[in-house]
């Protein structure tokens, strides 16, 4: 049981990076940016292709963040920005346009199979009491852990993070008190694709598997851990993504795998009955960070 | 001269709000925009700010053109604006907002000093520093948005119509301090509806009609003419005309 609790955790904490990545962007923009899937995939298949073509496995990772840095601002300027001022359903589905533009390229370069991800640590194990934690899962828990913690304090704590709570409850006023809004909304598309691309090279070191639609899956279960949690909220959106690994491992364990979707999606819609704006948000207004 | 306009257009789509505007403030004046609603007096301050673009026509602050600048450094040049409604963020503290003043400053260093000046000026403001900005009354909302303009260490404060929706007893306090702040050396641009207050404290005064200079001149000489004042201002000279006090809250 405690061992499902750990196995449920470490799965959460790659739900966690995409549902964070998702709420920064709806919470501060008003912007759901379904190209984030894609940028979750690009971070591991880009990871795995490195790899595969003879670099170091740091060296490979850390390109692949590089390229979804870029794919994150080109995806800013063609919908974000391109299309400012028009409906707001508008960007949303040039967006998804922008996730079948990935996955497509990716499925052109690589094949619509999964790859096998190579083992690229050696298997180190930690036996805490009767509990098995694998080496890799525990760096990508700590690893979420840590970097949701730090964009929350750079947003409580700093100038930067004034400056994007500014724009999230008012760009306008924003605008008024000299905060350049041209700078900081392609700074918060990177924190955001960073933070999903982060999620896919975890995914890639952990699962040791890679493909052109890894990023469906993953996120659907980051959005649905997003509104869990309350749309926009940080806190909510770890609590959600947690939440959603844990049911899933649990209901493989108690149920087998054919029932993990109905269990996943049908807690999501309980909740959500239950509580409509989500576990830390409110109903009546979308709570900004 | 510290601010001047010249041959001043602004358009949205075909609507012209301001048309062929010369307009000046010199160092440590008190300026005042007077006219009804919908004489593009908002317009004018958000193009002087860099916010609503200018279709023809010259800024200058300093000497310097600034047409085409960027308003974060329009304002890091020394022009703040109060807008209209105030715009307080209640979703951060009081404490924050001052600092997010200071944004255009760019990466200064201790503001504590600054933040000190201006909870002795706004005791009110002090006492809850660090409580979210929701708190505030109207009045206290309008002192916020006062003392956040000054972290931007401005050489002119542009105000929108500071004293909407306030009682007479606020209105009567933040214009006792702006004519403080202009003896401290503070040149003043400030749009108002409430026309007799404004010329109590301004030193010149434009009155706009749907975006075309009407009058221009002197306190007295604008008081004096009565005609003007119920044409243009709707209210009698000394009135306190505009500035319905539906929404006030002490």
């Amino acid at each position: 049981m405690a061992q499902q609790l750990v196995n449920g955790l470490m799965l959460g904490s790659i739900y966690v990076l995409v549902a964070v990545s998702l709420t920064l962007s709806i919470g501060i923009l008003n912007f759901l940016n379904f190209s984030i899937p894609g940028l979750f995939m690009l971070g591991g298949v880009l990871t795995w292709l490195m790899i595969k073509l003879g670099f170091a496995w740091p060296l490979a990772a850390i390109t692949a963040l590089l390229a979804v840095c870029v794919a994150a601002l080109v995806v800013e300027r063609f919908t974000y920005r391109w299309m400012k001022g028009s409906d707001p359903e508008v960007p949303l589905v040039s967006s998804l346009g922008f996730l079948i533009l990935f996955e497509n390229l990716m499925l052109v370069a690589v094949g619509s199979d999964q790859q096998a991800f190579p083992q690229v640590f050696a298997d180190f194990n930690l036996r805490i009491g009767g509990l098995l934690l694998g080496g890799p899962q525990l760096i990508s828990l700590v690893l979420s852990i840590v970097l949701v913690v730090m964009i929350s304090w750079v947003l409580r704590k700093t100038r930067y993070g004034r400056q994007v709570r500014a724009i999230a409850e008012d760009p306008e006023t924003a605008g008024i008190l000299g905060i350049d809004l041209q700078r900081i909304v392609p700074l918060v598309f990177i924190a955001s694709g960073l933070l999903a691309a982060i999620g896919g090279v975890l995914f890639a070191f952990n699962y040791l598997q890679v493909s052109p639609f890894m990023g469906e899956e993953v996120g659907l279960k980051g959005i649905s851990a997003m509104i869990v949690g309350g749309m926009g909220n940080i806190w909510g959106a770890i609590a959600g993504g947690l939440l959603i690994g844990v049911t899933e491992v649990f209901s493989i364990y108690f149920l087998g795998s054919d029932f993990v979707d109905i269990v996943v999606y049908g807690v999501l819609l309980v909740l959500l009955i239950l509580r409509p704006g989500g576990l830390f948000g409110r109903v009546e207004q979308r709570e900004k960070l | 001269m510290l601010l001047e306009l010249n041959d001043l257009s602004i358009r949205y789509g075909r609507v012209q709000a301001i048309e062929a505007l010369n307009l000046t403030v010199g160092e440590g004046e008190i300026v005042t925009v007077l006219g009804s609603n919908g004489a593009g007096k908002s317009s004018l301050l958000r193009a002087i700010l860099g916010i609503t673009p200018v279709s023809a026509g010259r800024i200058a602050f300093d000497g310097a053109n600034i047409t085409r600048s960027a308003t974060p450094q329009r304002i890091a040049g020394g022009i703040a604006l109060v807008p209209e409604g105030r715009r307080i963020l209640i979703n951060q503290t009081i404490r924050e907002n001052l600092l997010l003043g200071a944004t255009a400053r760019g990466a200064v260093g201790d503001l504590e000093p600054e933040l000190a000046a201006i909870y002795d000026l706004f005791p009110n403001l002090a006492e809850r520093r660090d409580m979210a900005a929701s708190c505030l009354s109207g009045g206290e909302q309008q002192m916020l948005a006062i003392g956040r303009a000054l972290l931007a260490k401005p050489r002119l404060m542009m105000l929108d119509e500071p004293s909407l929706g306030l009682s007479p007893k606020v209105v009567d306090q933040i214009f006792d301090l702006f004519k403080r702040l202009n003896a401290d050396g503070l040149s003043i641009l400030l749009v108002e509806q409430n026309t007799g207050k404004a010329l109590s404290v301004a030193d010149r005064g434009y009155v706009l009609e749907r975006g075309r200079l009407a009058v221009s001149g002197s306190p007295q000489e604008l008081r004096a003419d009565e005609r003007l004042m119920r044409a243009y201002l709707g209210g009698g000279a000394g009135g306190t005309g505009g500035a319905a006090p539906e929404h006030a809250i002490s």
